[in-house]
């Protein structure tokens, strides 16, 4: 990629020659934004080390003696670079990310939930209340097993084997879990 | 943002909780689930053989809203025919609470529910007049 100002070669989000931005991308790939690959397993200390990086390239305070274009794009990449930290770090969020390209479930519609899976949700939240530790055990064990998973499902396609279609029935099924677990009296 | 009175009003003083015989012959059950927000709707009617709906109750596990819009829809529909409970809308709960954007999804669940439990009604009568009663 060049400059869009001098055609430099660019090897950054900002040109070593004059030190124009790269234009930020109109709909940005939030691991491309900070350099990453697409990939679930990815540390969270990568992705701060990555956003710190390029954060230092594209801060608005470099930019305030710049044209008006270009402090707009400085203050564009910003926010996407945020944004694209706040997605990526938080497992739940990058899961639905890679799998939808939405960091969350859409409003309505989404996947089937089987009868039987709403059934037993049920039954434990109305377990809950005589029996909080039998249902916190159950609910523990059935996060477990939806983690193990989403493990092996994204495992597999990061060695290019299978599809992430199955991903959000399994991400919807957690949400009503963690959302059990979370109003359990204590 | 502010919530309107009359879904307060509901949330604190819900109508028609609790549940009916799901195994008998004139109950029909719905149980609905919001993938997006992790909330579950049991919603039941006890249907006589005029087809009016004679009792209804509810048992939400979810947000303000949801609870408030299922309580509502079970005092809408007590008293009437499954027709008319079969023709409401969403809309017409989300409008009656005056739900946020944000919370439309809630009111959708209650129709949802409505007319799975209806459904589950016409089943059990489909099965009832497939056997002979002796």
């Amino acid at each position: 990629m060049i400059c869009w100002k001098c055609h430099e070669r660019l090897s950054s989000l900002r040109c070593a020659s004059c030190g124009a931005l790269v234009p930020p991308p109109a709909q940005p790939e939030l691991f491309g934004a900070l350099g990453l690959d697409r990939r679930y397993h990815v540390e969270a200390e990568a992705i701060d080390g990555a956003w710190r990086r390029r954060s230092k390239d594209t801060h608005p305070d470099r930019f305030a003696a710049s044209s008006a274009v270009e402090r707009r794009m400085a203050l564009q990449w910003t926010a996407t670079l945020n944004e694209a930290r706040r997605v990526l770090r938080d497992p739940v969020a990058r899961a639905w990310y890679l799998a939808t390209g939405k960091p969350h479930p859409a409003e309505s519609g989404g996947p089937k939930l089987s009868p039987e899976f709403l059934e037993e949700i049920f039954e434990l939240r109305m377990a809950a209340d005589d029996e909080p530790d039998a249902v916190r055990d159950t609910a523990a064990k059935l996060r477990a097993r939806l983690d193990a998973d989403l493990e092996d499902l994204f495992s597999r396609w990061e060695r290019g084997e299978g599809d992430l279609s199955p991903v959000p029935e399994r991400l919807s099924r957690l949400k009503y879990v963690d959302n059990l677990l979370r109003e359990l009296p204590a | 943002m502010a919530y309107s009175d009359k879904l307060i009003e509901h949330y604190e003083n819900p109508r028609n909780m609790g549940s009916l015989d799901k195994n008998a012959e004139d109950v029909g059950t719905g149980l609905v689930g919001a993938p997006a927000c992790g909330d579950v709707m049991k919603l039941q009617l006890k249907i006589n053989d005029d087809g009016i709906i004679e009792d209804a109750k509810f048992k939400t596990f979810g947000c303000g809203s949801a609870i408030a819009s299922s309580s509502l829809v079970t005092e809408m529909v007590k008293g009437k025919s499954i027709d008319f409970a079969e023709g409401i809308k969403n809309t017409m709960i989300a409008e009656e609470l005056a739900l946020p954007p944000v919370k439309i999804h809630c009111s959708v669940l209650a129709e949802d529910a409505i007319k799975a439990a209806i459904a589950d009604y016409r089943k059990k009568q489909a099965e009832r007049a497939a056997t002979p009663s002796e």
